[in-house]
């Protein structure tokens, strides 16, 4: 059987992997007679129907069956809940006809003051919090987190000045909501970590599992939802731009502070000279252009800062040294200045 | 009959009916998507999250159309509402490309892998052995020229003549099976 020369190019042609002049050959050939168009659309038609099967085949039914059934599975639990919580709700409730009853005979009637209770985590130092509602907060280095005494029945709201990572404990109707400035963050129950540190004009947000939406202005049903993420992105907003950029991260690396591990990933020396300065609450400088050229990647978790600074030394040509430490006026001592020298 | 049976079953919360109905559509129902949205994982959340939607809601499930009509319907309408999610995303990053919504695509555009599968592999099947091989690692496993090259040990022009062989069969032995494919899966 010869085939005509033509016809031998059309796979390629239907890849899209031919240069200008064969493709050009093809489609003259396709219009110059009606009999050429006919063994045209018959082979797009067969290379489309094969490429279409090849495309169905990908998808692994077995396994999203299953992925589905486990979601069926969780949202039966879900329902028992709810119910649970109706039974509840009726023992409550002549508990709290009594409660009323006495509540409006006290003879001065209270206004509700949200009262705030601050949490703090000075320099070079973490902690982790438990929240009235059993949320689980870890605070990185400089860190405030404030949140009133008693939630209200509608909302969970606490502000956020530094760095944490939250670990929501689910609620649908009493959203938890983290004010870090001008942007806010709306969750029912999720893993993510929130950074605003003052003076970097950087807000991040790093969801690891659950669904969290971004939002500005007061919360309310109305509220203008920026966005909402899915786990393994992060959310850059950048206040003198007054942008958000989304990306997909290696979400371990935004988090790891919180088990006291100190993990770079092809970070700029800019970058790892800034958390450093903030994990050892030291002050580190960069002298020399090149070096804010190299990236690095390492983990430490129990190394010092002065161990951390020698495996830097092996790994880039550089050279540090330690200033002497002042002592001030107040007989406190100044943070401890390092230098960074390219060499 | 059977088309009924399959609406009242989903409706009823049959087990064994939904799980038929999955399997028999599920990839179909992914690989349409994938002509609207092009990341795979998106496209299997989207057709992930309608089967349980389907499931959790089917005391309200009133299907006035075809089972198949309903189902792709459904996916082509949660990807646009993906697509349109995104671009108020792009207010604030990118722009995104999005595709028109008037887009022709009828109900004849909807397959499912087994009306397909069947006729196209038997049809693969009847080519000469060495051209079958050849035609499959291409087309079916998505392999590239080059890689075909390298794991059979022979030229590339030998690879690209038993292709275009194949496909001069196929187009011949397929038309009269196939229907019209307006999806424009591969042509701008």
């Amino acid at each position: 059987m010869k085939i005509r020369p033509i016809e031998e190019l059309l796979p390629s042609y239907f890849n899209g992997v031919l240069n200008n002049d064969e493709r050009e050959k093809v489609e003259t050939w396709k219009e110059a007679i009606k009999e050429n168009r006919q063994i045209f659309s018959d082979s797009l038609k067969a290379w489309e129907g094969i490429e279409y099967l090849r495309r169905m085949k990908k998808y692994n039914t077995e396994k999203a069956l299953k992925k589905v059934n486990l979601r069926i599975e969780k949202s039966k639990s879900l329902k028992l809940f709810t119910i649970l919580q109706k039974v509840a709700a009726i023992l409550i409730l002549p508990l709290l006809v009594a409660t009323l009853y006495f509540a409006t005979k006290s003879p001065t009637p209270k206004i509700a003051v949200t009262e705030w209770h601050t949490i703090k985590t000075p320099a070079g130092l973490r902690s982790e919090y438990i929240l009235p509602d059993g949320t689980k907060v870890y605070l990185n280095s400089k860190t405030s987190l404030s949140y009133p005494i008693a939630f209200n029945s509608y909302t969970r709201n606490v502000k956020l000045n530094g760095e944490a990572y939250f670990e929501v404990v689910e609620n649908k109707k009493q959203p938890f909501i983290v004010n870090t400035g001008k942007i806010k963050v709306e969750v029912t129950g999720t893993e993510f970590k929130a950074s605003n540190y003052p003076g970097e004009d950087l807000t991040e947000i790093v969801l690891v599992s659950g669904k969290i939406n971004l939002f500005q202005g007061d919360y309310s049903k109305e509220k203008e939802i920026l966005s909402s993420m899915i786990p393994g992105e992060k959310a850059a907003f950048n206040e003198k731009e007054n942008k958000i950029y989304f990306s997909k991260v290696d979400v371990e690396k935004y988090i790891s502070w919180k088990d006291g591990i100190l993990m770079f990933r092809d970070d700029s020396m800019q970058d790892v000279v800034r958390r450093l300065n903030r994990w050892f609450n030291v002050d580190i400088k960069l002298t020399g252009n090149k070096l804010k050229d190299y990236v690095y990647t390492a983990t430490f978790q129990d190394e010092s800062l002065i161990q951390i600074l020698d495996l830097l030394k092996m790994s880039a040509p550089i050279d540090y040294s330690i200033k002497c430490r002042k002592r001030k006026s107040d007989n406190t001592f100044s943070k401890m200045k390092i230098e960074i020298i390219q060499k | 009959m059977e088309e009924e049976f399959l609406k009242q079953g989903l409706h009823s919360k049959n087990k064994i009916v939904f799980d038929f109905v999955f399997q028999y559509y599920y990839s179909g129902l992914c690989a349409y998507a994938e002509t609207i949205i092009k990341e795979e994982v998106v496209v299997e959340d989207i057709v992930q999250d309608l089967f349980v939607t389907l499931w959790i809601k089917s005391e309200q499930l009133i299907i006035t159309s075809s089972l198949k009509n309903y189902l792709f319907s459904s996916v082509k309408n949660r990807c646009f509402d993906y697509l349109k999610h995104q671009k108020v995303k792009s207010k604030f990053f990118q722009i995104l490309k999005f595709p028109d919504e008037s887009n022709e695509d009828s109900p004849e555009n909807w397959f499912v892998q087994s009306e397909l599968q069947e006729i196209i592999e038997k049809s693969i099947q009847n080519l000469p052995p060495r051209c079958c091989e050849i035609f499959k690692l291409s087309r079916l496993e998505g392999l590239k020229n080059q890689d075909i090259v390298k794991q059979l040990g022979i030229s590339k022009r030998t690879v690209e003549l038993q292709i275009s062989n194949a496909l001069k069969f196929l187009r011949k032995d397929l038309n009269p099976h196939l229907p019209m494919f307006v999806l424009s899966l591969l042509l701008k």
